[in-house]
């Protein structure tokens, strides 16, 4: 990139810029074909839904809105009821923003058949996940 | 120009976090951590840098029944802050 004849290199810049493909990122997130919605580009999408700009980084969470998740935390285990247990929670996904996934109804398994259900809905950190399994089957069209 | 922080989805999530919290101070929250004492439940008084403080208040499930309680917002598997949601059930 040349501006006013001085090339600037990616030691000057703070941010290194890549690129690589035709379809970069922007291009991604401007393109109105998702499954969201049609009409609306997917930053409008995710807007009307969340309420703010999702980031790319966590539009994977965006996509599990409205379904029933399992998931579990980075802790080995944690202490509940006076019990140690596995961090395996389970419930439906209501909210995603930047920086929290909401459940509700949730449900905490105490042990193989017990569950304990909150009374209250529950915002998990993402940064805390360590991995979550949808119950439907992974290859939809 | 010099120094412009680079935000990466870690900071990002942190910050959403930290916001969500700070937006919320006076109101109930209820909290899951690993550590000790585990459940933690009452109002937020303030965050501090990356502190949570919050005035602990008498619950059923906390093993700590009054105090401050500074916590580090890192260390949050759960929360839950009763703004416009349902009430958190506080029987001792």
């Amino acid at each position: 990139m040349e501006c006013g004849g001085k090339v600037r290199t990616n030691n000057e810049s703070l941010v290194f810029k890549p690129t690589a493909g035709k379809s970069n990122m922007q291009e991604l997130f401007w393109s109105n074909v998702s499954k969201v919605g049609q009409g609306k580009n997917m930053f409008q999408q995710y807007k009307i839904r969340a309420g703010e700009a999702i980031l790319a980084n966590n539009t994977m969470f965006q996509h599990i809105v409205g379904k029933e998740i399992q998931l579990t935390l980075r802790a080995n285990e944690i202490t509940f009821l006076n019990k140690q247990i596995r961090p395996l929670f389970s419930g439906k996904v209501v909210q995603v923003t930047n920086g929290y996934i909401t459940l509700d109804p949730v449900a905490v398994s105490l042990s193989e058949l017990n569950q304990y259900t909150f009374q209250t809905p529950l915002h998990f950190p993402i940064d805390r996940i360590s991995n979550f399994i949808t119950e439907e089957h992974g290859n939809e069209k | 120009m010099k120094n412009k922080p680079i935000l990466t989805s870690g900071t990002v999530r942190h910050k959403v976090i930290i916001d969500t919290l700070k937006r919320s101070t006076g109101q109930k929250v209820f909290l899951l951590i690993q550590p000790y004492p585990f459940v933690v439940f009452g109002s937020i008084v303030a965050v501090k840098h990356d502190f949570l403080l919050i005035d602990i208040q008498a619950n059923r499930l906390s093993e700590v029944q009054k105090g401050t309680i500074h916590v580090k917002i890192e260390d949050i598997e759960a929360f839950y802050i009763e703004a416009a949601g349902p009430k958190i059930p506080t029987e001792t």
